[in-house]
């Protein structure tokens, strides 16, 4: 029996699925919509303000661009900090929103048993409306992230492109984080039949998630070690130093409080490692592995989403309404 | 396909947690009818019409629809059309879009028919659903079921919720389509007065079992309500198959199954036919008495090869 071509096609299925999720959707879009307004507006101030203190155009190597910089810090950025860590939660929270009423107001309403005894079948169904919810909510998340990114500039000047806060804005760690929350949120609700509880979960997740993933971060590539003969930090390469150790002249391993030991101030450190022979290596990720680490977390977390949503599926299907 | 039977069941359970909502429950019900499937609330109607439509598995046994389709399945799914109760559907969602829906997620769609039915009946299409009322609700429902010119429809309470005008709206567009399509239907209610102008054929569950399986003319022509002398109550008990007995002093009332003629009782017996709801309230009132007759009665589990 070829019951596999019984079924209507999958197209149709998915654009009953949009017509489904369509008034959710479109939510969550307003929503984004008013949030990005929000950043948008709040951003050309930030940008406004680098512009007039000059401390976007000058040179960051430079002392008197230091200055400026902290000028602007302090005139305009007060709030970024706070706003920051607001943008943490904000990417997952749309998942959560989004995935989490996704089956289980499904069962709230009691409408699983008119959707699951058509002709396409739970399972179909289901996945429908996961493919459409994830696809709409990874497509609208790359702008959002962009404009995140934009937002955060004087952030990422002060702290790094590989700063925590900072990385987990650009676009492909921010699809997958909220496609994990979307994934969390979606089966929790096939398996709790609770949209609260299904969104709460969502949330907690895509709270944790970044935390999780800077904790693995570093060993996504073996570190790189260099030898430096300065105590400055190199300001112009955007580099990630994950430690630092030292070196005496004859080349032994010493500790790093043995060596602040040796010295009375900095500026002795620093003639130190300059001039006196002692070394300090700096572990860490080079500037340019920051796109091919965007596309390591985006990969892992992207799959992380579709195995739950996989997941989902298998639990509609196996369980009863 | 021929089909003979529209459910067919065997032995069928299903447990929830620790309690039976359905046990031990052998029923074959042949296609081409109306059937009232009634029963006092928890007898098992839902249930058995959840595992029909394939939303929920069986704990032990197993079920056939439409001769030898296991429910659930995509060619069962396809020729079955069931309405929930409270007709639930998509509340944010205009009417036009649950058609669509409908349509897009079934080989089958008959949209001019669905269109046709609603129209009919003054429901725009571009109305909510959650905005209807609960009588336009359950018609939308039931369009979409229908729809699907299903072989088989599934009513699951239909009539609880609605008025007695919405009622009858809605008996009258399932009969219609019955007589259009000659489609099978089953549907369970608690509306016991309002079966006989709506069903030809009858099952009662009670307690998780079968009680009464069978077409409503043969079940009315087989049972006879006795009414005659207590002292002579006992002799006739003994013969025929009492369903309910009643003694009051000197009068007795039994009703009793006599395979179809007239009960072979005295002259001081009066004997009479009763009404199907006479008929469903005095089973209802008597868990422990059966009618499981003729020959497409209850398939006993010996006979029955489980798939």
């Amino acid at each position: 029996m070829s019951s596999t071509t019984l079924a209507p096609p999958r197209s149709a299925v998915l654009r009953a699925a949009g017509l489904r999720h369509r008034p959710a959707l479109l939510t969550l879009l307003a929503v984004m919509g008013v949030v990005s307004l929000a950043l948008l507006l709040h951003g050309w101030y930030l940008h406004a303000g680098l512009d007039r203190t000059g401390a976007g155009s000058c040179d960051p190597a430079t002392d008197a661009c230091r200055v400026k910089f902290k000028q602007f810090l302090h005139q305009y950025a007060d709030s970024v900090p706070m706003l920051t860590s607001v943008s943490y939660v904000l990417g997952g929270t749309f998942g959560a929103f989004l995935g989490g009423p996704l089956l289980a107001r499904e069962f709230e309403h009691g409408t699983v048993r008119f959707a699951w005894t058509q002709g396409a079948g739970r399972s179909r169904w289901t996945a429908g409306g996961l493919v459409v919810g994830g696809a709409v909510l990874a497509g609208v998340s790359v702008p959002f992230g962009l404009l995140l990114r934009w937002w955060s500039v004087p952030s990422v000047m002060a702290s790094g492109s590989f700063s925590p806060e900072a990385f987990v804005q650009l676009p492909p760690v921010l699809v997958g984080r909220v496609l994990v929350a979307f994934g969390v949120a979606a089966l929790a609700g096939a398996v709790l039949r609770r949209t609260v509880i299904a969104v709460g979960l969502g949330l907690a997740v895509s709270v944790a998630l970044p935390f999780l993933a800077y904790a693995v971060r570093s060993h996504y590539m073996a570190p790189v070690e260099e030898p430096v003969h300065t105590l400055a930090p190199l300001a112009l390469d955007d580099r990630w130093v994950l430690s630092v150790w030292f070196s005496d002249p004859a080349g032994n391993r010493i500790s790093e409080s043995d060596f602040y030991n040796l010295g009375r101030d900095y500026a002795n450190l620093q003639s130190l490692v300059s001039d006196g022979g002692y070394t300090m290596h700096q572990v860490y990720q080079p500037a340019d592995r920051l796109w091919p680490f965007q596309w390591i977390e985006f990969g892992w977390t992207t799959l992380l989403a579709v195995a739950l949503c996989a997941a989902a599926v298998w639990w509609v299907r196996r369980r009863a309404a | 396909m021929a089909t003979d039977t529209v459910i067919d069941c065997g032995g069928i359970g299903k447990r929830y947690r620790r309690s039976w909502a359905l046990r031990d429950c052998h029923l074959a019900v042949p296609a081409g009818h109306v059937v009232a499937l009634v029963g006092p609330n928890g007898a098992g109607k839902t249930t058995l019409l959840s595992l029909a439509a394939g939303l929920t598995l069986p704990s032990e046994g197993a079920m056939t629809v439409l001769g030898d389709q296991l429910p659930g399945s995509p060619r069962a799914l396809d020729r079955i059309g069931f309405v929930a109760q409270n007709a639930a559907l998509y509340p944010g969602l205009p009417v036009r879009d649950l058609l669509a829906i409908g349509r897009h997620l079934n080989r089958r769609w008959d949209d001019a028919r669905a269109r046709d039915h609603l129209d009919g009946l003054g429901i725009p299409l571009e109305r909510k659903y959650g905005r209807l009322s609960g009588g336009q609700q359950a018609q939308v429902s039931l369009a979409l079921a229908l729809a699907k010119r299903p072989e088989l429809l599934l009513l699951d309470e239909p009539l609880a919720a609605l008025d007695p005008l919405a009622r009858h709206d809605f008996m009258s567009a399932l009969l219609t389509a019955v007589a259009e399509d000659g489609l099978s239907v089953v549907f369970s209610s608690h509306a016991v007065n309002e079966l006989e102008q709506s069903c030809d054929y009858l099952v009662v569950l009670a307690g998780g079992r079968v009680q009464v399986s069978g077409e409503v003319d043969d079940l009315l022509a087989d049972h006879r309500m006795l009414t005659g002398p207590t002292a002579e109550a006992d002799a006739v008990a003994e013969r025929l198959p009492v369903v309910r007995d009643r003694r009051a002093g000197a009068q007795s009332h039994l009703l009793v199954r006599t395979g179809g003629v007239d009960a072979p009782v005295s002259g001081g017996w009066r004997q009479q036919r009763i009404g199907l709801e006479e008929l469903v309230l005095a089973y209802l009132r008597e868990p422990a008495a059966s009618a499981l007759p003729g020959p497409r009665g209850a398939v006993r589990p010996n006979q029955k090869v489980l798939s």
